[in-house]
């Protein structure tokens, strides 16, 4: 695939300059920075803007750019991708780095309906969440960051405990269950960094994010369960969820004999959460 | 450099980045790096020590106190006091046949007063003995404060037990074990100054830590705590918890 699009990358002489990958620094985990080129999604960090003319590089018009060969190459692949879930992108080749799992869906974004830029979102999540579910699957998924996912997460969690707790009480758990999902997940990160850990800011804040869902589930079956004796074991299953989830996702980190003062952290977070959830 | 804040932490510091970090901006996260340069064993050691006072907790630092022990520490207080509060309000709703509801003021107050106590008193206590001319150390007064709350994560646990006389005592050991680690190690920068000013700064120690233990006890461990009024009774500062 990347040496397919390498081809018609030097046919037109576009990508002549070889300051622009190495500016970014980037190129061990990025060979092929024309896959940014779709402009549909430019949050990730990693990604310069592309519209930024290059150095030596003389400006093209709209109409000979050399987007529609090259994502016409890159939509071979990913006919199939649209079809199922982004996850078959982003296995498809280990050059594929950071933020770049949805980029490589060549569809024209730009004449789509919006319900329909709505869903793709909605679906990436969703793959997300099942990462999370079953993390046995691929790991690189969700190094692509999102905080749609995190939102979700943290506004159902705080929705549903605030409609359990005491009626005087309600805004005062909305806010502080929201409070404690964002600063707490900000916090561990920063924490591993200050640890000297190898982690993305946001990358992290997404994964912590997303590994609430087993607990999110669980707060969701406990506003008609209310026993303790079902709710007791749920919180525990769940708690051990996301723990392992989130776990095996940064477990790449690079903290040597100093890793548990980085996971410990992330347990406390967890462990209160799926407290709240018990007692509420 | 139009990159934003997620790659920022895209670096390597597995080896030797405290001393690239001297040199690095206050505002950065890399600067800080230094205050979180612990092991896990350096800091299951500090904690140990801080349980049982007997060396001096200044020299197990080793001249290189840290903040991690304080931040979390202190959270892990204050959540361990969450939960232990709402399993004693569930005894107590068991005990009164009464249905019980958790009350979420818990975790704030333990928020304000924990973050209080771990990081603004150890403050005021630096800025006092700077001012008399201590030479005392920010950090080492902010990791003794903050290893001094270790005690009372086992005595929250404890004191789940719904005996008074119990809680009475676990609170005792508590307030005593963490008012003697705090006083010894402190003494020898308070010594260097004059003696009536080392007596008053003592005694605001003191008081300090006696009003957080009454406050755990009365806020957390009480027996009616789930019908109690939100205002926390008047702590009267009593010297005789340690």
């Amino acid at each position: 695939m990347s040496s397919n699009n390498h081809n018609s990358v030097e046919a037109d002489d576009f990508l002549s300059a070889p300051s622009y990958v190495e500016a970014t620094s980037y190129s061990d985990t990025y060979d092929n920075p024309f896959e940014t080129n779709i402009p549909q999604r430019t949050h990730s960090p990693l990604i310069e803007p592309d519209d930024v003319p290059l150095p030596g590089q003389k400006p093209h018009s709209p109409v000979k750019a050399p987007q529609p060969k090259v994502s016409g190459t890159i939509g071979s692949t990913s006919q199939a991708n649209s079809s199922s879930s982004t996850s078959g992108n982003i296995g498809s080749g280990i050059g594929l780095g950071v933020g770049q799992a949805m980029m490589g869906s060549g569809i024209n974004t730009l004449d789509e309906p919006v319900s329909e830029t709505l869903l793709r979102d909605l679906r990436n999540v969703g793959a997300k969440l099942k990462q999370v579910l079953y993390p046995k699957g691929r790991k690189d998924i969700l190094k692509d960051w999102d905080l749609w996912g995190p939102l979700l997460m943290c506004l159902a969690l705080s929705i549903v405990l605030s409609i359990r707790a005491q009626p005087d009480q309600k805004i005062t758990v909305f806010t502080w269950i929201f409070i404690i999902v964002w600063m707490g997940s900000a916090v561990v990160t920063v924490n591993a960094k200050l640890l000297g850990g190898r982690v993305s800011f946001f990358q992290s804040v997404c994964v912590i994010g997303y590994c609430l869902f087993p607990l999110v589930l669980v707060s969701v079956i406990s506003i008609v369960v209310s026993s303790i004796y079902i709710r007791l074991p749920l919180c525990g299953v769940a708690f051990a969820w996301a723990s392992w989830a989130s776990l095996g996702f940064l477990s790449d980190s690079n903290l040597a004999n100093r890793r548990a003062l980085g996971v410990y952290p992330l347990f406390l977070f967890y462990f209160v959460i799926s407290w709240m959830i018990l007692i509420s | 450099m139009p990159v934003g804040f997620g790659s920022s932490g895209i670096f390597n510091p597995g080896h030797a980045n405290q001393e690239q970090n001297v040199n690095k901006p206050i505002w950065s996260i890399a600067y800080y790096t230094r205050f979180f340069d612990v092991d896990t064993s350096q800091v299951l050691e500090r904690c140990f020590a801080s349980v049982i006072p007997k060396d001096n907790f200044l020299e197990v630092m080793g001249g290189s106190p840290d903040l991690y022990g304080p931040f979390w520490i202190a959270t892990t207080v204050i959540f361990v006091l969450f939960v232990t509060s709402s399993i004693v309000d569930s005894i107590n709703a068991y005990i009164n046949k009464t249905p019980y509801s958790y009350n979420f003021f818990h975790m704030t107050f333990a928020f304000g007063t924990i973050y209080t106590y771990a990081f603004l008193v150890p403050l005021l206590v630096w800025g006092a003995t700077k001012y008399f001319g201590c030479q005392p150390n920010l950090l080492e007064m902010l990791a003794l404060y903050g290893y001094a709350l270790t005690i009372w994560i086992p005595v929250s646990i404890l004191s789940v037990i719904p005996i008074e006389l119990a809680r009475w005592i676990l609170l005792g050991i508590g307030a005593g074990m963490s008012g003697v680690f705090l006083i010894r190690n402190m003494y020898p920068v308070l010594s260097r100054a004059e003696a009536q000013i080392a007596k008053i700064i003592l005694i605001l120690v003191i008081i300090f830590h006696g009003v957080l233990a009454l406050l755990l006890k009365y806020k957390f461990f009480s027996f009616n705590s789930a019908g109690a009024p939100e205002v926390p009774p008047p702590a009267v500062p009593a010297p005789s918890a340690l």
